[in-house]
Parts: structure tokens; sequence; C-alpha cells
């Protein structure tokens, strides 16, 4: 017997192990692997579970965001409402008052 | 989590996995032929270890490739055992046969071999762990 025979055997040896190995995975550590499994898809729903509330959350609020903006514009453009009749109003004082000042001009020449 | 996320979360897992599918293919197909190494290591019955390592390669690969994208450990380990075993075989036989020919290919699967060793621990490290934990809170 020499190195090659002894490698070769240990190679055979290797392969045989790992086969060994392989069945002591699925036969004798099965619940072990299959309750790691569990855990892994718990993680991965709870991971999901969590974006989908904090992107919930967002939409909440960038919902009242929005309604807060189109209140905003309504009080806004009612203001501007408010100061164009106040314009209108103050214009039609000046109006009268110069034609006022015109009229006491003329009575006064 | 679709493929491609997993495709990007397990690289060498997918193409350790991949080459040990072509490479096992391979020897059972076409026996000995497939690697010089085989034939001058195994003087007298390369051509039938070769047929077998070549099942046992591909059957692993299989396995594993299904485990990972499948998200099952209880198949992904076996196969990564067997991807184990079929690596090192052929790190042996390669570098018995070849000598120093023999090293690059020998280097690189032995690598790959005990890179898949090491992977198997850690899960099964990870699942005696869980089970400890399990245990304790029951």
């Amino acid at each position: 017997m020499n190195t090659t025979d002894i490698i070769v055997s240990i190679a055979q040896v290797a392969a045989g192990g790992t086969i060994v190995q392989a069945m002591v995975a699925v036969f004798r550590r099965r619940g072990e692997l299959r309750q790691l499994e569990r855990q892994n898809e718990s993680v991965a729903v709870d991971t999901a579970d969590q974006l989908v509330g904090m992107l919930r959350r967002e939409l909440v609020e960038s919902k009242q965001e929005l309604a807060d903006v189109k209140q905003d514009r309504e009080n806004l453009q009612r203001q501007v409402g408010s100061l164009s009749e106040h314009v209108s109003k103050v214009s039609a004082d000046l109006a009268v008052a110069r034609a006022d000042i015109s009229r006491m001009r003329d009575t006064a020449s | 989590m679709g493929w491609r996320a997993l495709l990007a979360w397990n690289p060498f897992g997918t193409m350790i996995a991949g080459a040990a599918i072509i490479l096992g293919g391979l020897g059972l197909v076409i026996g000995e032929e497939v690697s010089q190494g085989m034939t001058n290591s195994l003087a007298g019955h390369a051509n039938v270890i070769a047929h077998l390592w070549g099942a046992m390669f591909t059957i692993g690969g299989l396995l594993n490739l299904y485990g990972l994208y499948a998200r099952r450990l209880l198949i992904e380990v076996p196969g990564l055992y067997l991807i184990t075993g079929g690596y090192a075989f052929y790190c042996l036989t390669v570098i018995t046969g070849l000598k120093t020919h023999g090293l690059a290919a020998g280097t690189i699967s032995g690598a790959l071999t005990i890179g898949c060793v090491l992977k198997a621990q850690a899960i099964m490290g990870r699942a005696r762990a869980v089970s400890r934990e399990g245990g304790e809170a029951a």
C-alpha cells in the first residue's frame, strides 16, 4: 500500500463521511433544522410587517400634511378675496373723494 | 424574497452548487473521461467510481440549489454535505493523480470543500442554538 492508495482511501472515506453527515442532518437533526426554518420565516414575516406598518404610518402622515396644506390654501384664498373686496371698496371711496374735491374746486373758483 | 434577491444574497453558494451540478453531470454521463487525475489515481475502478461520484455531486448540487432557493434548510444542508464530499474527493484524487499538475484544481476544490463544511457547520450550529433557546423557553 503506497501513498496514493492511502490518499485515495482517505478521499473515499471523506466522501462516504459526508454522505453519512447528510443522512444525520436529515434523520437526526430534522427537528432542529425545521425550527430554524420556521424562525427564519417568522423573522422575514416580522420584517415585512414592520415595513408595512412604517409605510402605512408615513402614508397617514402625508395625508394629514396634504389636508393641512389644503386648509392653508383655502384660508389664503379667503384672505385674498376679502382683501380684493377691501381694495375695490377703497378705490370706490377714492373715486368719490376725487369727485368731491373736483366739485369743491369748481365751487371755489 | 424573489430569486434575484436570493441570488444577490448567495452569489457564491449558487455558483458552487451550479458548478457541482455541471461537473457532477459530466462525471455521471461520461465517467472517468471527466478528470485525468481521477483516472490516474483510481487505476482500475476509475470509471465506476467517477459515475458514482458524478451522481453524488449532481444530487448534492440539485438539493443545495433547491434548498437555497426554496428556503428549506432541511434540503439545503444534506445537499451541502454531498457537495462537500464531492469536492473533497475531487481535490484529493486530482492532486494524487496529477501531482503538481493537479495543484491548481486541487487548491480550488479544497478551498470550496472547506467553505462548504464551514457553511454547513454554521447552519447546524445555529439550528442547535435555536432549538436550545426554544427548549428553555418551553
